[in-house]
């Protein structure tokens, strides 16, 4: 049961690198500079991500999985999705009138910040399961190879995006509303 | 330069779970903590972090 709770927590942290992966190709990709509002929902894709990776750096730091690191590591990801709904959802808001063509290219007819308000909800969902499944966790010893691997990927990709939203903002505090250009550029 | 920090915090917090260190839970909730009041102070004054 370890096993599976280990490789259901290394495809949850998977799933999110490749949601930031996808959100970082259609800024490089199609032009679209993220607004304040786009990289918050990007920062609380990270902090979930936290949840996960808190089960399995434990696990591979005592050798065992244990219902209390399952129980801290779920209830990051479920703290972190709801501030996720937040600001996706304070997005969805802002361009809710009727005649809003909303902020970006929609994907598959959706905007990507209502994509995001799903993909928190489905987290929170996710984390509920992984709660409950904690029930069936045995203390034996587990090795989980995929840990390192999957923890490097995650920091890279937020590296990735902490260069680029510092060349995004300049020297600047904040972030314009709607940017258009690099300000660290000029 | 504050989403910057924001992700620096995140990297901060993996490090700590990495180690193994005391720290990871307190990074990580004195992170949260920030980016909600972040988003309050946005749904409380005129539009800034739009769009």
């Amino acid at each position: 049961m370890s096993r599976l709770y280990l490789a259901a927590a290394t495809l949850n942290v998977c799933v999110l690198v490749l949601v930031l992966v996808a959100a970082f190709a259609v800024q490089l990709i199609l032009g679209e500079l993220p607004c304040p509002l786009c990289v918050m929902q990007r920062v609380a894709l990270m902090l979930v991500a936290l949840g996960p990776l808190h089960i399995l750096l434990r696990t591979q730091g005592s050798g065992v999985l244990t219902s209390r690191d399952a129980a801290v590591g779920n209830g990051i990801a479920i703290l972190a999705a709801l501030l996720g709904v937040i600001a996706s959802g304070r997005q969805m808001l802002l361009h809710i009138l009727p005649g809003d063509a909303g902020f970006g290219a929609p994907v598959l007819g959706l905007h990507l910040y209502t994509w995001c308000l799903i993909a928190f909800f489905c987290q929170i969902a996710a984390s509920a399961v992984m709660l409950l499944a904690g029930a069936w966790i045995d203390d034996k010893p587990v090795e989980w190879r995929a840990t390192r691997a999957t923890a490097l990927a995650f920091a890279a990709i937020v590296a990735a995006n902490l260069l680029s939203v510092i060349a995004e903002a300049g020297l600047n505090w904040d972030l314009p509303a709607d940017p258009a250009r690099y300000l660290l550029f000029g | 330069m504050v989403y910057a920090i924001f992700m620096l915090l995140v990297l901060l917090t993996l490090a700590a779970a990495w180690r193994g260190s005391a720290l990871e839970l307190p990074l990580f909730l004195v992170t949260a903590a920030w980016v909600l009041v972040h988003l309050v102070l946005d749904m409380t004054t005129p539009l800034t972090l739009s769009f």
